[in-house]
């Protein structure tokens, strides 16, 4: 509260680049710590616990990384994941939603309950003096949770709010398309949370998907600041110890072997005067072994924003685009390469005729070295603005330990991003990034979409594909 | 030590543990005011440059300009070519950005701290050294239109800049950053000529640098590099010259009909500029009325009475008068009438009761804590010290803002409430979808119907207590 938060001040330069750094944020770093001040243990019932002191500020922060997520949710009940989640911040042990609102706001604590495709977690950030009182929070978020009607109710109000507000979004519109199309609607992948999803989800489902939360094995209990590690770490073991062994999560789901390309999916919205563009296909996963070349190739093509190829192309010789990126999944299991723009309505031809050379060539002729020597320079020194902060430091070892990667990610990846070579990462390109089996989302006005159809048929037939 | 008292309690943080560090400063010869702050636990630096310049300093006829012109500083100059600013700063594993506000224009890029050295040589070589010319400004000026037009397609930016339109008449706050499409298309290259040699010269501007860094290395490297600079020539920007208040409102109520789902209702205040003595108090009142679950307007307005999903509020600070708003996003079968009705009573309410000291001592243990969450991010320090050296006129209000909050009492926080958001000050914001849908309309009059006798019955019950 103390800084100026002023809703004015929002305009940015670059406004993609939030969506850049964002990718760009979800990629591995190493992280400057000592493995002898890391306490990392596994319970006999598979659970894991590890604590890493940081005396930077009197701060804590907690992590529970409970292995299962978006895509555990049954068939027709997407945004169960999210709902069980933030449910159990809405009263939990033996305080209702409004005692636990007030008491973390007293702390100056922040609670979190996110679902992610392939995990939930939880957590709190507190002054490092209340980490007793934050700890009997999370145990209570985490075991207790009340599940009460009226939040419930509430809760499924505010999602569908949310969804009636996003639906005001272009880019949403053709996120909540594109990946159906492509995938298959009910595939971990393809399945997207509407408003009819969201109204089926049940208290019973609710209950249900906490069970199949609590499970031991794949969990990981992560406590990273200004705490007494044997101390945090035997009371994490007793929070923790008597949740059931459970089974490993499976994780990456398979890729739907039936899978239609080459689709223009028209979203109609009369009045916007510029076609928003996502073009995707399925792309590669965290834990396929070109990973690194993936992504470093990727930098060059699209996600290293005013470097990159196609925003070269396309705004900075052309003028014909606020931003254009391309991202691929940081998820275990394979997800969307696609790329994004939006642009005005008269130049929507032109742009997609750009894009689709720019992505040819490049599959065709790769990087340059020295286009992948910066992209490696980058993501060597990227690391340390990543891991500035404990909760950034938490995020990544979360993901790593529970992928399977371990601490050695964080220790080896500058070496991994220095192995990569411009031929990996040429054949990353041509593997990923050509512009066969593209499926293609327009939201704009019908007669420029329908006219861009027509042009894509053609054009896309004549290059024989 | 933390003392914790029932929900009364006050946070303290152990001086030891807490970070103590604070920010120092220095002039240099040709004006440039040089802002550090140092921070250690993790090799990373913020440099940013803040000049004092923003939409306030435009003019009907260049509407934009200063947005536009903040895209002009990325194409080159005679050292370095377009995009080669971020091309550098990347190729270290940093990142750059920029905003546009309405009284400053930001440039900022975070790196790893041993490669400081290097965003001195590129802003300073940019402060003075920038390459203009028409074939740059037609392409920016079409980006910077893709980025309006984007703009105008969201119903939500839409209605800000709408709003802003009608809440300062008179005054260059009338307009956001972005600006005006027939002003941005009739901007020349003399424009921004004129534009440059004004307003970006080192006595216009604040440079700040945050993180792993050393005050005597960062007075050599701004000796170094910007030392030679110097000052304008020309008139520097004069405060005076720019209408302090807005004009005179023609409506108290404004009320747009969008291409939305989700309606929004504000009550909105003109407030003194952010150097205001009374700023910190009407800080206060906002956390008390809007942040966090445990806020007064969450609690009535979401959780008891269920007329909204969401509540909110802002204390946008600005050079000139700024805005209080207090508003709430409802569900379309909600009528807004009672929406609107019920924030008033909230408000109201803070007038004639006031508010405890448990209200006051909690904005005050939020502000602590996010204080210290906060000074992990060398960005965050960086941005919170720019933001009070150019709104409020002193860096050091930003480490300060706990001792003014402190200072205040429940009944002065009730004398500001009182001074500023009285009935007869208030000019409602109400964004609203274009198509009635009537089922919502008659869902809504029936849960006023159900919620006067509810309000009855727990009227008679309470007689017969």
């Amino acid at each position: 509260m103390a800084a100026v938060r002023r809703p004015g001040e929002l305009l940015n330069r670059k406004l993609l680049s939030g969506l850049l750094w964002a990718l760009l944020g979800t990629n591995g770093v190493d992280m400057p710590i000592a493995s002898a001040d890391i306490i990392s243990k596994t319970l006999p019932n598979g659970f894991r616990v590890v604590v890493i002191p940081d005396h930077e500020q009197p701060a804590v922060f907690l992590r529970v990384l409970l292995p299962r997520g978006q895509n555990d949710a049954p068939p027709g009940r997407t945004g169960l994941a999210d709902l069980t989640a933030e449910l159990t911040l809405k009263g939990a042990g033996s305080r209702d939603a409004a005692e636990m609102a007030e008491l973390a706001d007293h702390m100056g604590a922040e609670l979190i309950a996110d679902a992610d495709a392939e995990y939930t977690v939880m957590g709190c950030n507190c002054l490092a003096d209340q980490l007793d009182t934050a700890l009997t929070i999370l145990h209570d978020v985490v075991f207790e949770p009340r599940f009460d009607p009226r939040e419930f109710s509430l809760l499924k109000d505010q999602t569908l709010a949310e969804i009636k507000a996003r639906k005001s979004n272009p880019s949403y519109l053709a996120a909540i398309r594109l990946s159906p199309a492509v995938y298959g609607p009910d595939s971990p992948q393809g399945k997207v949370k509407t408003e009819e999803t969201v109204n089926a989800i049940r208290m019973e489902d609710v209950r249900a998907f906490h069970q199949t939360l609590l499970q031991a094995q794949g969990a990981i209990a992560l406590c990273i600041g200004d705490v007494q590690p044997d101390s945090a770490a035997e009371r994490l073991g007793q929070m923790f110890g008597s949740v059931k062994p459970g089974s490993p999560p499976s994780i990456p789901f398979g890729i739907p072997s039936s899978r239609a390309a080459d689709q223009v999916i028209e979203v109609e919205k009369e009045d916007l005067t510029q076609t928003t563009v996502l073009i995707g296909k399925p792309g590669p996963g965290r834990l396929e072994t070109d990973f690194y070349s993936t992504l470093v190739s990727n930098y060059v093509l699209g996600a290293g924003g005013f470097v990159s190829r196609l925003m070269a192309a396309v705004r900075s010789r052309g003028g014909k685009t606020y931003g254009i990126r391309s991202g691929i999944a940081m998820t275990a299991t394979s997800d969307l390469f696609d790329v994004k723009f939006t642009t005005r309505n008269e130049e929507l031809i032109p742009s997609l005729q750009i894009t689709l050379d720019v992505l040819n060539r490049y599959a065709a002729e790769g990087p340059t070295d020295q286009e992948v020597a910066e992209a490696k320079e980058f993501y060597k020194g990227y690391f340390f603005l990543q891991t500035e902060t404990p909760g950034q430091r938490a995020a990544k070892l979360l993901v790593y330990l529970f992928y399977g990667l371990g601490f050695d990610e964080y220790h080896r990846y500058p070496d991994r991003v220095d192995a990569v070579t411009r031929a990996g990462a040429h054949e990353s390109a041509r593997r990923h990034f050509s512009s066969d089996n593209l499926t293609f989302c327009l939201v704009g006005p019908k007669a420029v979409t329908r006219g861009a159809k027509e042009w894509l048929a053609k054009s896309r037939i004549k290059n024989g594909r | 030590m933390i003392c914790l008292t029932g929900f009364g309690f006050g946070l303290s943080v152990s001086a030891s543990a807490a970070d103590t560090a604070a920010a120092t400063s220095f002039q240099m010869s040709n004006g440039l005011k040089v802002i550090v702050r140092e921070k250690r636990g993790h090799p990373v630096a913020t440099v940013q440059v803040w000049y004092r310049v923003g939409s306030r300093n435009e003019r009907v006829g260049i509407r934009g300009i200063a947005h536009l012109f903040e895209h002009m500083m990325f194409r080159g100059s005679d050292k370095f070519g377009p995009e080669e600013h971020s091309r550098l700063i990347q190729s270290v594993g940093g990142y750059d950005n920029a905003f546009t506000a309405e009284d400053m224009t930001v440039y900022h890029q975070t790196l790893p701290a041993k490669h400081l050295e290097l965003p001195f040589r590129l802003e300073s070589d940019r402060m003075r050294g920038l390459k203009l010319d028409s074939g740059i400004l037609e392409t920016e000026r079409e980006v910077v239109k893709e980025e309006f037009r984007q703009s105008l397609n969201n119903p939500f930016s839409l209605a800000y800049i709408e709003f802003r339109k009608r809440l300062f008449p008179g005054h260059p706050y009338a307009w956001t950053p972005l600006g005006d499409m027939e002003d941005l298309d009739k901007i020349s290259i003399d424009d921004c000529l004129d534009f440059y040699r004004t307003h970006y010269a080192p006595d216009n501007a604040v440079l700040i640098v945050c993180g792993d860094v050393s005050a005597p290395q960062v007075k050599t490297f701004a000796e170094t590099y910007f030392g030679p600079l110097k000052p304008s020539p020309r008139t520097a920007p004069d405060d005076k010259s720019s209408p302090t208040v807005p004009g005179r409102l023609n409506d108290k109520r404004i009320a747009l009909k969008l291409n939305l789902e989700l309606p929004v209702v504000t009550l909105a205040y003109h407030i003194p500029p952010a150097s205001h003595e009374d700023i910190p108090a009407l800080e206060v009142l906002t956390a008390i009325l809007s942040e966090g679950e445990s806020s007064r307007l969450y609690r009535k307005m979401v959780r008891e009475s269920k007329l909204a999903v969401h509540a909110m509020g802002f204390t946008l600070l600005q050079k000139d008068p700024g805005l209080y708003g207090v508003g709430a996003a409802y569900l379309p079968n909600r009528r807004s009438a009672q929406v609107e009705s019920k924030l008033r009573e909230e408000v109201s309410r803070v007038i004639r009761d006031g508010v405890t000291a448990e209200e006051l001592q909690k904005a005050v243990n939020q502000t602590l804590a996010d204080n210290i969450f906060g000074s992990y991010s060398a960005d965050h320090l960086a941005q919170g010290l720019g933001e009070s050296e150019l709104l409020e006129g002193d860096f050091h209000r930003f480490e300060t803002v706990l001792d003014r909050y402190r200072a205040l009492t429940p009944e002065g926080l009730r004398a500001t409430a009182a001074k500023y958001l009285s009935v007869d000050r208030e000019i409602v914001l109400l964004a609203e979808p274009q198509k009635t849908n009537w089922l919502y309309v008659v869902l809504g009059i029936l849960k006023s119907i159900g919620d006067s006798i509810r309000e009855m019955y727990v009227t008679v019950l309470s007689w017969f207590r």
